[in-house]
């Protein structure tokens, strides 16, 4: 069927491919799943595709009235003025500090946990841990905050009043920077660690029960399964895993970061996701606001190929 | 068969000590996680039905004292947590259903291996995932084209989801539809008849994820409705409730509210703390019922998702 027209000439093999793509369309119905796609292919094009030419103002003197076409080339003036700024060292800092403390200390959790579930026996406890678990992930990212604001409240929350009847000294704790990063960092696992565990545990359900049977005749203990069976069945998810997160690194939840700030604690909750919010929306930079964003896409991407070459070298996984 | 269940049943007798110490670590650390994780719900729950002043005290901890509903009643007095209750369950209902429905559509004709349009289709889908316009572009594009302040914008903006789509076609593919599909259309079905007729019904799973992603997305998002809508009555849930719980001051319109009811301010803000229990609860409430009732399809969902990307 997709042997090519034998006849040498242009016309004709023209007229082949023409009555190829008419075979394609209506003999094999191939209109039809075309048209399946249309409203997914209209879409992207427009919301995804249409803003990624927008890009472009990165690169110009953006002003509303003259529009994007007409709008002054200026080169890298904007990556310019960004890389050269006084906030580009504090908020390549904040955000990486933040993103490599989220990935590291949120990482194992789900993985222990799994693991930890997956060897229990009563089933009804693990159905109960497995349901417990997973409900935070539903709370919105607003009621989230909404409640490490109440509950850390300086005069009114339940912590607080907690450490002064232990005898301590009341803490801001939202309005301090160097608590900052611990509670967004303790909030995500507290609130994701159930819902990535049930990732692993499809992985860990997979395995063959054989495999626990021979290692039981062998002899082996519960820690070595874990770590002979459990383990090595786990690794490409994990790996997966840890590239999308990556992947996503520098856009880890700004949103998140954008709800905890407060004036008090900017110095460590500035991230650049944060900052292209304000410069962009707040005080409409926009061409300023696209090259920090740009900046932050081009980094990671740059992160995320290169943790896959690495990947694919190490654990031979790779996301392509 | 049956020797070596007996083998087993022998040898899971005589388990190890240290299998044991293992089996009552595991329990503890599974058992320890789940209060952690309960109890600051619980908290709320039992906080927002009680005396304030006990509950500020921290002299609430297991079970709800002096039990005292007026924080309730004044969230029930509360107008504007009633029009983003009504805006996001007809943006969480409609954009879950037309959502949904898009999505199951093109993951349907990206999932047909003998679609040629398929692996580009995927790439063009793919490349949106680790590429995209950013901010600004996305909110230019969206103001040009009108639909600041709309009712419809939160449904349009970041509607359809690739990674969603991509976990539609991964279940189609998986799932042993093609057999199905030749014998339809040997009896002369389209795709139109064979999706729709055939397709749909059987796969109850994937449409109840779909449903539920985009449900919880739109239900639980503030972002999109913080940059594009202005205007109170448009305003989603998350938006107000943004405005009375994501801050460390009481926001002035609960002040406002509460201004007739108290004398000093120090009251005031007890009261207003308080309330946010209630309100806590009143906003999080539906998404976990529904979540309690349908979790089978969230964790197929999830587990469908991390297969294949």
């Amino acid at each position: 069927m997709k042997k090519k027209a034998e006849v040498p000439a242009l016309a004709k093999d023209q007229l082949g491919i023409m009555n190829r793509i008419k075979r394609r369309l209506f003999l094999k119905k191939e209109w039809q799943l075309w048209l399946f796609a249309l409203p997914v292919i209209v879409y992207f094009f427009i919301f995804n595709y249409i803003p990624m030419y927008g890009i472009q103002i990165a690169f110009k003197r953006y002003s509303i009235s003259q529009g994007m076409g007409h709008s002054p080339w200026v080169g890298l003036l904007y990556f310019d003025k960004f890389v050269n700024s006084p906030m580009f060292f504090k908020l390549l800092k904040n955000t990486l500090v933040l993103s490599f403390y989220n990935m590291f200390l949120g990482f194992p959790f789900p993985i222990i946990f799994a693991l930890l579930l997956n060897h229990l026996k009563l089933a009804r406890v693990r159905q109960f841990a497995q349901t417990v678990t997973f409900a935070p992930h539903f709370i919105s990212l607003v009621v989230m905050v909404g409640m490490l604001y109440l509950f850390l409240s300086p005069n009114a929350g339940v912590i607080n009043a907690a450490i002064e009847r232990a005898g301590g000294e009341r803490i801001f704790f939202m309005g301090e920077p160097g608590w900052f990063r611990h509670i967004f960092v303790l909030s995500w696992i507290w609130q994701h660690s159930g819902y990535e565990a049930i990732i692993y545990l499809a992985a860990l359900t997979a395995i063959d029960p054989c495999l626990y049977e021979a290692a039981t005749i062998d002899g082996a203990s519960k820690v070595q399964k874990i770590i002979k069976i459990d383990i090595p069945a786990i690794l490409p998810t994990l790996v997966t895993m840890m590239l999308l997160k990556v992947g996503r690194m520098l856009n880890l939840d700004f949103q998140k970061a954008l709800l905890m700030q407060t004036a008090l604690n900017l110095d460590a909750s500035e991230i650049i996701g944060t900052y292209v919010y304000k410069t962009g929306l707040i005080n409409a930079q926009f061409s300023y606001s696209t090259a920090i964003s740009l900046f932050q896409t081009v980094i990671n991407l740059a992160l995320i190929i290169t943790v896959n070459k690495i990947s694919r070298k190490v654990a031979n996984e790779s996301l392509w | 068969m049956k020797a070596s269940g007996n083998v087993f049943a022998s040898l899971n007798e005589k388990q190890t000590t240290s299998d044991k110490l293992f089996n009552y670590i595991t329990l503890v650390l599974v058992l320890g996680g789940c209060f952690i994780v309960l109890y600051p719900l619980y908290f709320i729950l039992i906080a927002s039905v009680s005396n304030p002043d006990l509950v500020l005290a921290g002299k609430i901890t297991f079970l709800p004292r002096e039990v005292d509903l007026s924080g309730y009643q004044r969230i029930f007095k509360y107008d504007p947590l009633w029009i983003g209750y009504r805006n996001s369950i007809f943006y969480a209902v409609t954009g879950a259903l037309a959502s949904g429905f898009l999505s199951l559509l093109g993951a349907y004709s990206i999932s047909r291996r003998d679609f040629s349009g398929a692996k580009v289709l995927t790439i063009f889908l793919l490349i949106t995932m680790f590429f995209n316009g950013g901010l600004i572009p996305t909110y230019i594009l969206v103001k040009s084209l009108g639909l600041r302040n709309t009712f419809g914008v939160l449904l349009i903006v970041n509607g359809l989801q690739v990674m969603n789509i991509f976990i539609a076609s991964s279940y189609f593919k998986s799932s042993d539809i093609t057999t199905l599909y030749e014998a339809a259309q040997i009896d002369g079905c389209s795709h139109f008849g064979y999706f729709f007729r055939i397709l749909l019904p059987i796969s109850t799973p994937i449409v109840v994820v779909m449903l539920l992603f985009y449900g919880v997305y739109q239900w639980n998002d503030f972002f999109r409705a913080m940059i594009y809508l202005d205007k109170p009555q448009y305003q989603p849930l998350q938006i107000v409730l943004k405005e009375l719980l994501a801050s460390s001051q009481v926001s002035s319109q609960v002040s406002e509210m509460l201004s007739d009811d108290f004398e000093t301010l120090n009251a005031m803000i007890r009261a207003a703390e308080s309330m946010k229990y209630g309100i806590i609860i009143m906003a999080t409430l539906p998404m976990l019922i529904l979540y309690l009732i349908l979790q089978k399809y969230f964790e197929q969902g999830i587990t469908m998702g991390s297969v294949k990307g």
